[in-house]
This record gives structure tokens, C-alpha cells and sequence, in this order.
């Protein structure tokens, strides 16, 4: 069991193919001082091979499993809840916390994540520093406060 | 003796004419005149005639006769009162004999009678069929005072039983007639043919336009069931015969529809069988029924069913399209609402940037168009916003339900306040109870919102904002007011402002949309009510909304 603190290094996957929100999100990170890498992927098959330590990533100690996985609903090929799919269904990484931070508002796409299997879900914000408002309170809660599973 | 002997042979000779004729003329005026002309003739009588009592059981008309000049037969009538001897012959059954008419104390005569110098009359009465009124009598009469002997008498009693015997020969033949005939045209009006099976042949009886309808006008009627069937297609069949089974074995009602082939059809016609199984009487056990050629009929019913048919499936051909621009509508809005917000959040957030991190090598000018670029992206959010939530009100699912307009206006502000309105700004009074409607609360809520929003926004800048949320009951409807001090419409402008993107004022002074109103309108109509606004320039508007009153029972509807 492991409780973060600021200075935790367990590092965050984010998997999102908009660039532009990746940057934003990388910059609400330094802005709201959250330390853990930040891993990003822009699409799903990827993240997957990550998740489990497949190809270029088995080794585990150079990519190690994440505390906390933001995730992006929309993206190209495997969409964000079929990437939650598979998480759920690997013993591995089945119990890794799994945040949905989306554009979409749609109650449909709410359903749709929990089932799936999210632990949370988040629209993206706008306008002043409600992103990184909504980063420290994600650091906060999933990092320092949540106890993690690995 | 001889005399006698001859004159009895002669009357028998005439009886045995009588007789023949009677049984085989349908024609009663014959048979009653060649009655009165033998017993006439048999009795030596100048005169012989045939009254017959007529419906009203009072009045004899003189039907028949022999001897009388014109105007006697067919138009002389005798009132068969108790002074008459043919008022006493009926009364009594019994013949009535006056030797001489002018020594006769009993009764009176009639004038002809004593116009044509009758003077000895017989009258004999002839009676009527099973509890009928007699015919009438037969009577002859002689313009010499004469004796009636016992003879005499019985003869004309037996001409009278064979009148009366014949008179209902007849009367039973013009029954049968009448009916048949009535039976005739009953069917031709129907178009329908008869016919009658022998069970135990199969042998078919039928009528002309039986013949007809099956197809075949040939001299040769020689029909049986098993030809029939031979007729019909071969899909129909088995039907038929289950029908015509159960008649004889269980119901005694033939009824069935089925189609038949003729020479002379491209296509088969559908014919309708009834009859009714007949094995009580004397003779054998037969079905009788009526044909008829229902195809007309059938075809009207098919093209019905095909119409109805079309008709589903071009329901059901809108209703999917109906879907498939409404799943397409969908997919617009999340189009909208994520891929147009994302390269916003971009502008916006990336302006900000600038603006934190990079203000000091911006300079004022650079600063300032940075926070333009920020504008300008909060602006077009709004504007998205907006139009979600006007597309979603237009295509959400209404459910109409008890509501209580109290309840909804508190939904709404409370939906404000979480949404950053700023209620310090005015004063709102609500009053404490509304009359029940029938809308649906989210709606509702949406729609009273953004009432409460344009009039707060629209304040007039010499005075603090009051808006007022009062209601009335017009009839089976019930109208909510919004009102405000604000700055109000001008008439002219009223009608429009309820149109999307519609604006009256600059960006500078009252920044806003244009969507707000248009959303009103679009959740009103959407639950079946209407919305308008009053009031002038300078003064402040009022906006209502009229939807159908609910019941005043609260337990109604709510679920």
C-alpha cells in the first residue's frame, strides 16, 4: 500500500491524441507543482502496450506500472472506453485508478465510462485556471490522499 | 221415373265435368261460372250465382253467375243481415229454401232480386278452409215459384263443397305462389343463386343464376358436390370439405368462402356458400342453401389490407428515417460539443499562457490581444453552450406530468446559482403558490431559467432590478409571469426576439447570444404551450408562458 506525497515519483499515464490539450495539461501539472512524470500516448494501442509491459516496454523498471491513468474518451482507433476494457480485463493493471477526463458532457458517454469501469470522470474545463485547479485537486485526492493498490 | 232417371244421369254426368275442371283450373272466376251454369242447367233454374262474403264478414258481392244481364256479376251486393235468407244460411250453415219469395214472412229480398222477377230461391252456403269464414253461398233462383226437393238440395251442397274445396285448392296454389315468388326476387335482388344437395348423391338442384356463378349456362344441369369441387382451386379445398362435414356432422350450417376456377376467368373468383341441413321432413336428409359471388367483395377487402399494408410500411419507413436524422442530429451535437470546444480550450488556455507566463515580453499591446483571443474564446464556449442546449430541449423526450410551477422555479434558481448568477443583483419575488400544470419539470425549469436570466440581465442602469414570477389561471390553462423593471422591448421588436441568434443590443452593453429566448420558445411549444411578452421601452417587459392546467390534486399524475 502506498500513500503519495509531493515528492512521490510513481509516475501518471496520460493517453490523449490532442496535442494541444496534452501541453495544456502537462503545463497545469508544472503550474500546479505536481512532480510525477507525466507519461503520454496518443492513442490507445499504444497505451495498451505500456499498460502491459509488451515490446519496447517489458522492461518494468525503465516503465514501471502507473499510480493513475487520465484518459481521454475519443481517440483514434481503440476508443478510450475500449482502452478501459482491457485494463479491467488484465490481471496486471485491472486495479490501477482510471480517471476520465474528457470534452464530452453527453450522459450517454458518462454511462458508457462507468461501465466500462471508471473511477472517475471529468469534463475538461475552460477559462482561467480551472485546469489547473482541477490538476491539483486530481494530484490531491488520487496521489497523496488515495491509497494506491501497487 | 225415367224422367228422373235422366235427369239424375245428366247431373251426374255434369258433377264429373265439374270435377275435372275444378281440379285442374287455377282460374276461380271459370270454375264458379260453370258451376252456377250446371247446377243452373241441372235444375232448371233461369238463375245461378256465386256470392262471396267479403273481408268485412257483413257484405256479399256477387262473384259468379248465370242468367243476369250486365251489372249484376262483379257489382251487386247483398248485406247479409238476419232478415236476409243468405244473412240466415250463414249464421246457421244450414240451406235455405223459399218456394215463393212473395208468401216468404221471414225475409227480405234484395231489389235486383225482385227487379229480375225472381221468385223461388235455394240458397246453399259455401264454406270456408280450417278456421276461415265461409266463402259465401251458392244460389239459384227461379222467376217461377218452384219446390226444392231433398235432391235438389243435396246437389247443390255438393257443388258448394266442391266450390269450397277448390277455393282453397287454390288459396293454398296462390300462397305457395306468393312465396315463391317473393323468394324468387329476393334472390335476384340479391344476386344470389339457390341450390339444393341430395346428401346421399351429392346431386345439386340449382337455380339459374347458381348455374351462372359457377360458370357453366348449359343445357345439361347435371351438378354434384364432387364436381364442384373439382372447381375449386386446389388450395381451397380442404376447406370446403371441412365445412360441408361439419354441417352434416355437427352444426347443420354450411358456410365457407373459397375461390373457383371458370373457363371463361384469367383469375379465379371467391364464391361464398350457405345452407342449412334439412333431414327432418319426409324426404331425404338434403342441404339448402344460397351461392354467391363474393369476389368483388374480396378484392375491395384485399386492396383495404394492401392499402393498410402500404400504409405501415410507409409510417414505418418515416419513423426510421425520422430516427436516423434524429441519431445524425445527435452525433452533431457531439461533434459540437467536443471536437468545437477542444481547439477553443486551445485558444483560450494557450492565450492564458501567454498572458501568465509571458506577460512582461508581451508588452501592454501584445497583453491586450492576448486577453482578446481569451474573450473571444469564452464568447464562442457560450455560444456552443447555448446551442446544445437549445438543440437538446428541441429533441429531449417530453414527459408531461402533474408539476407544480413553485417547485420548478426554485429547480431553476438553485440551477443559477450553482451556475454563477449573481442574485444580489436583483430582487426576485415569487409568489407563494402556483395552480398545478401539466408540463415537464426539466423543461419547465430550463425554461423559467432563462426567463429569469434575460430579465435580470436586461436591467435598466438607473434603477436595481425587480423581477416578479407570478402566475393566473385562464380557463384550462394557466399563464406565468416573468416581469421586470429592466429596459424593456419595443413593440416592434417584441414579436422577434423569441428567433434564434435574434439581438437587439451590441456585444458592448448586454453580451449575450441570441439563443436564450429561442429556447424558451422551442421548450414551451415542445410541451404543447404558447409564450409571448408585453410591456414598452423604458418601462420593462413582461414574459409569459401558458401551458394546461392540472388538476388541483396533487396526488394526480405525480409519479
Amino acid at each position: 500500500m502506498t500513500t503519495g506525497t509531493m515528492d512521490d515519483q510513481s509516475i501518471v499515464l496520460l493517453v490523449e491524441d490532442n496535442l494541444d490539450d496534452a501541453d495544456l495539461i502537462r503545463h497545469a501539472f508544472r503550474k500546479a507543482d505536481v512532480r510525477n512524470p507525466l507519461v503520454v500516448f496518443d492513442d490507445g494501442d499504444k497505451a495498451i502496450d505500456y499498460l502491459l509491459g509488451r515490446e519496447e516496454y517489458a522492461d518494468r523498471q525503465r516503465f514501471p506500472v502507473p499510480r493513475l491513468i487520465l484518459l481521454d474518451l475519443k481517440l483514434p482507433r481503440r476508443s478510450g472506453n475500449e482502452v478501459l476494457s482491457v485494463i479491467r480485463a488484465t490481471d496486471a493493471v485491472r486495479q490501477i485508478p482510471v480517471v476520465v477526463l474528457t470534452s464530452s458532457n453527453r450522459e450517454d458517454d458518462i454511462r458508457k465510462a462507468y461501465d466500462a469501469g471508471a473511477n472517475a470522470y471529468l469534463v475538461k474545463p475552460m477559462g482561467g485556471n480551472a485546469l489547473v485547479t482541477m490538476i491539483r485537486s486530481i494530484h490531491a485526492f488520487w496521489i497523496s490522499q488515495n491509497s494506491a493498490p501497487y | 221415373m225415367d224422367q228422373d232417371h235422366s235427369r239424375q244421369l245428366r247431373q251426374q254426368t255434369a258433377l264429373a265435368q265439374f270435377g275435372e275442371l275444378a281440379l285442374h283450373s287455377d282460374d276461380l272466376d271459370e270454375i264458379l261460372t260453370e258451376a252456377c251454369r250446371l247446377v243452373g242447367e241441372a235444375l232448371g233454374t233461369d238463375f245461378a250465382k256465386v256470392v262471396e262474403l267479403q273481408p268485412d264478414g257483413n257484405t256479399l258481392l256477387v262473384r259468379a253467375g248465370v242468367g243476369w244481364t250486365e251489372g249484376v256479376v262483379g257489382v251487386a251486393t247483398i248485406q247479409a243481415t238476419d232478415d236476409t235468407s243468405e244473412g240466415y244460411a250463414l249464421k246457421t250453415g244450414e240451406p235455405m229454401i223459399s218456394p215463393d219469395i212473395d208468401e216468404e214472412t221471414r225475409f227480405r229480398y234484395p231489389d235486383f232480386l225482385i227487379t229480375y222477377g225472381v221468385k223461388a230461391v235455394a240458397n246453399v252456403i259455401i264454406i270456408g278452409g280450417t278456421d276461415r269464414p265461409p266463402f259465401g253461398i251458392l244460389q239459384v233462383d227461379s222467376r217461377v215459384r218452384r219446390e226444392f226437393s231433398e235432391e235438389d238440395v243435396a246437389f247443390l251442397r255438393t257443388y258448394a263443397n266442391l266450390i269450397a274445396a277448390t277455393v282453397e285448392r287454390l288459396s293454398v296454389l296462390n300462397e305457395t305462389r306468393d312465396a315463391s315468388t317473393r323468394l324468387r326476387l329476393a334472390l335476384e335482388a340479391g344476386d344470389l343463386g339457390s341450390f339444393e344437395m341430395d346428401v346421399a348423391s351429392g346431386h345439386i338442384t340449382s337455380s339459374d343464376r347458381y348455374d351462372s356463378i359457377f360458370g357453366i349456362v348449359s343445357v345439361e344441369k347435371s351438378w354434384t358436390w364432387n364436381a364442384l369441387l373439382e372447381q375449386v382451386v386446389p388450395e381451397d379445398r380442404a376447406g370446403i370439405a371441412d365445412a360441408m362435414r361439419s354441417a352434416l356432422a355437427e352444426s347443420g350450417e354450411l358456410r365457407v368462402e373459397f375461390r373457383i376456377e371458370r373457363a371463361e376467368d384469367s383469375a379465379p373468383r371467391w364464391i361464398e356458400l350457405r345452407g342449412r341441413l334439412d333431414d327432418q321432413g319426409d324426404s331425404p336428409p338434403r342441404i339448402v342453401g344460397i351461392a354467391a359471388d363474393i369476389t368483388d367483395r374480396k378484392l375491395a377487402e384485399q386492396a383495404l389490407v394492401m392499402s393498410n399494408g402500404t400504409l405501415e410500411a410507409q409510417v414505418s419507413e418515416r419513423t426510421n428515417s425520422l430516427a436516423e436524422s434524429n441519431a445524425q442530429l445527435d452525433a452533431f451535437a457531439y461533434t459540437v460539443s467536443h471536437d468545437l470546444r477542444a481547439p477553443l480550450r486551445a485558444m483560450e488556455g494557450f492565450a492564458r499562457i501567454l498572458q501568465e507566463d509571458h506577460g512582461a515580453g508581451l508588452g501592454e499591446e501584445g497583453y491586450h490581444y492576448a486577453s482578446r483571443i481569451v474573450g473571444a474564446a469564452k464568447r464562442m464556449e457560450g455560444l456552443i453552450d447555448d446551442l446544445l442546449a437549445f438543440s437538446r430541449v428541441q429533441r429531449a423526450d417530453v414527459t408531461m406530468k402533474w408539476t407544480d410551477p413553485a417547485r420548478a422555479i426554485r429547480n431553476a434558481i438553485t440551477e443559477l446559482r450553482s451556475a454563477g448568477f449573481d442574485e444580489s443583483a436583483v430582487t426576485l419575488k415569487v409568489t407563494p403558490s402556483f395552480p398545478p400544470i401539466k408540463a415537464d419539470g426539466m423543461i419547465l425549469a430550463q425554461v423559467i431559467g432563462n426567463l429569469v436570466l434575460n430579465a435580470a440581465k436586461f436591467k435598466a442602469p438607473d434603477r436595481s432590478a425587480h423581477v416578479t414570477i407570478r402566475a393566473e389561471r385562464c380557463a384550462e390553462r394557466v399563464r406565468i409571469w416573468v416581469e421586470d423593471n429592466g429596459i424593456g422591448i419595443a413593440p416592434e421588436h417584441q414579436a422577434r426576439i423569441f428567433n434564434v441568434f435574434e439581438r437587439l443590443h451590441g456585444q458592448e452593453t448586454y453580451p449575450g447570444t441570441g439563443v436564450g429566448l429561442a429556447i424558451v420558445k422551442a421548450g414551451v411549444e415542445r410541451m404543447g404551450g404558447t409564450c409571448g411578452v408585453e410591456g414598452d421601452l423604458g418601462v420593462g417587459s413582461r414574459f409569459w408562458i401558458e401551458l394546461d392546467a392540472a388538476e388541483n390534486s396533487a396526488g394526480e399524475g405525480v409519479s
